[in-house]
């Protein structure tokens, strides 16, 4: 029995993967500042066993001819290299609502939850009871020096640098910081994310990001592409069915005919 | 694919909420100083197969993680309270209140309630009452024999009564607010209930401490824009439609699964 069945399952398991990680862009269609996530595939290719005996045409830089041999022997399998995400802009949504900050350019919200620091770039804030600018999750939204935000009612302005004025009067910075390695962004769900090397790569403040009140960064998922995509894994996925089934009935064929030449 | 199908599903339903609610939203659209609600969306947590930044091997470290999400969650609905349009009903008793505030009536049960429906009556003995008979809450008694009321910016409410040439006053509306209005709770009606997310209410009269001001004959109608809700339903359905769709594929994948053998 032949082992390149394996390699066709190993690429259904992939496409299976690819349409877990498209249904849940899709199923953010409508999730403010959410970032769409892509599926990375690669190539896994096991090492030739080593009774090849071909010559190596690297050395001999001649074409190769016994290398049939290696490529018969060394296997390729599908590989899930990693998610990776789109951190490209989201449309903006004019709300009017004075506690929706959505943020134009690179960087996040700085938020503290359960003694943890997570980054966010969903801005639908509101208040706590004492006037805690809050993350719709309940958990304080830090400034530009990592402390809580406290405003006295909920008639503030919000300046593009994120300067909170109550009433003419400066209360507070909200924090907005980009990281250097954003690949080190974990998704922590509630529109978090969490910073891998918080001290390897500190985050830095984000001075060219402008914040926007009365906004909200929209999901930028694009529905055109997540559909194609899924089309794409759906095809590739009836077509590595295909490829097993048709080693399936290799098999049987010799199974039937070895059984048949015995007689 | 299973995870597929359960992710699509969340977002369905996400977007049935969201229809849910944008109905009530339109269905509320010439209801007086009715404020909508919009529904909140989070990303469910994701199943983590590999954390972008661990080390490999030693000295290596993956440069992104393997994160697989898991669908979306509505985390809650918050009403907005944009300021409606204003309706000129030349109706002395209809008030609107011209930025932040609220009117605090007594339930019958003696609980306070907070509105900003304005259009107020008055019941048999002259006392100023919503639609459903809750009085107004510092209450305000019209005498019998007013002729004319008159309520001023400030709250503070005359009436000339028949016979008099001097104006009487007979009381002062007052308003309520809360530091975070979104935390109030909904309870039908038009009415609000304070929770422990809005604060506690506190009253002053129209004008001062950041309350608005009193319009007499006028009613604030529902801030609801029927374009906004109507485009918000219309990208609600797709995404509904297109998270369908993906468990269409996630079936027909299962399907191509098990006829394999």
């Amino acid at each position: 029995m032949g082992n390149g069945i394996f390699s066709a399952v190993s690429g259904s398991k992939a496409q299976g993967e690819y349409l877990d990680v498209i249904a849940n862009n899709l199923a953010n269609a409508n999730t403010v500042g959410y970032k769409a996530d892509e599926l990375r595939f690669g190539e896994h290719i096991t090492k030739a066993k080593a009774e090849t005996g071909g010559t190596s045409p690297i050395l001999d830089n001649e074409p190769p001819q016994e290398s049939a041999n290696l490529q018969k022997r060394s296997q390729i399998f599908t590989k899930v290299l990693g998610t990776f995400t789109d951190w490209s802009q989201g449309g903006l949504r004019r709300t009017g609502n004075d506690l929706d900050l959505a943020l134009k350019g690179e960087g996040f919200f700085k938020i503290q939850k359960e003694g943890k620091i997570f980054y966010t770039r969903d801005g639908q804030f509101k208040l706590g009871e004492d006037g805690q600018l809050q993350h719709a999750s309940g958990d304080p939204v830090l400034d530009d020096g990592d402390s809580p935000i406290r405003v006295e009612d909920g008639r503030i302005r919000i300046g593009e640098d994120g300067t909170v004025f109550q009433e003419d009067r400066e209360v507070a910075r909200i924090g907005v910081f980009t990281v250097p390695d954003k690949n080190a962004m974990k998704k922590a769900g509630s529109n978090l994310y969490e910073y891998q090397k918080e001290r390897t790569a500190p985050p830095e403040e984000a001075s060219e990001t402008k914040v926007l009140q009365g906004h909200l960064e929209r999901s930028n998922i694009n529905p055109i592409r997540e559909m194609v995509k899924m089309i794409n894994a759906n095809r590739h996925f009836d077509t590595i069915n295909k490829a097993i089934q048709s080693y399936k009935s290799m098999d049987e064929r010799s199974i039937r005919d070895v059984a048949t030449s015995g007689n | 694919m299973i995870g597929a199908l359960n992710t699509a599903a969340t977002g369905m339903e996400a977007q049935q909420i969201l229809i849910d609610i944008i109905a009530n939203n339109l269905a509320n659209v010439n209801t007086s100083g009715f404020k909508k609600s919009r529904g909140n969306f989070q990303d469910l947590l994701y199943r983590t197969v590999r954390a972008p930044g661990t080390s490999v091997s030693a000295g290596f470290e993956s440069p992104t993680g393997l994160q697989i999400g898991q669908g979306t969650r509505t985390v809650s609905t918050q009403k907005v309270f944009s300021q409606g349009q204003y309706k000129n009903t030349e109706n002395s008793l209809d008030l609107a209140i011209e930025g932040r505030g609220f009117f605090q009536v007594t339930s019958p049960s003696g609980e306070s309630q907070y509105t900003r429906d304005g259009s107020f009556k008055m019941d048999s003995q002259g006392q100023l009452v919503t639609n459903e008979g809750y009085l107004l809450d510092p209450p305000i008694s019209i005498p019998q024999d007013a002729v004319s009321i008159t309520v001023g910016e400030d709250g503070t409410v005359s009436v000339q009564q028949a016979g008099q040439t001097e104006a009487v006053e007979v009381g002062t509306v007052q308003l309520a607010n809360f530091i975070n209005p979104s935390g109030l709770e909904s309870i039908g009606r038009g009415f609000y209930r304070p929770t422990g997310a809005s604060g506690t209410a506190q009253q002053a009269q129209p004008g001062q401490e950041g309350m608005g001001t009193i319009a007499q004959g006028f009613l604030e109608t529902s801030n609801v824009k029927v374009v906004e809700e109507m485009i918000d339903m219309i990208s609600g359905q797709r995404a509904y439609e297109i998270n369908s769709k993906v468990i269409q594929t996630a079936d027909q994948m299962l399907r191509g699964i098990a006829q394999l053998r």
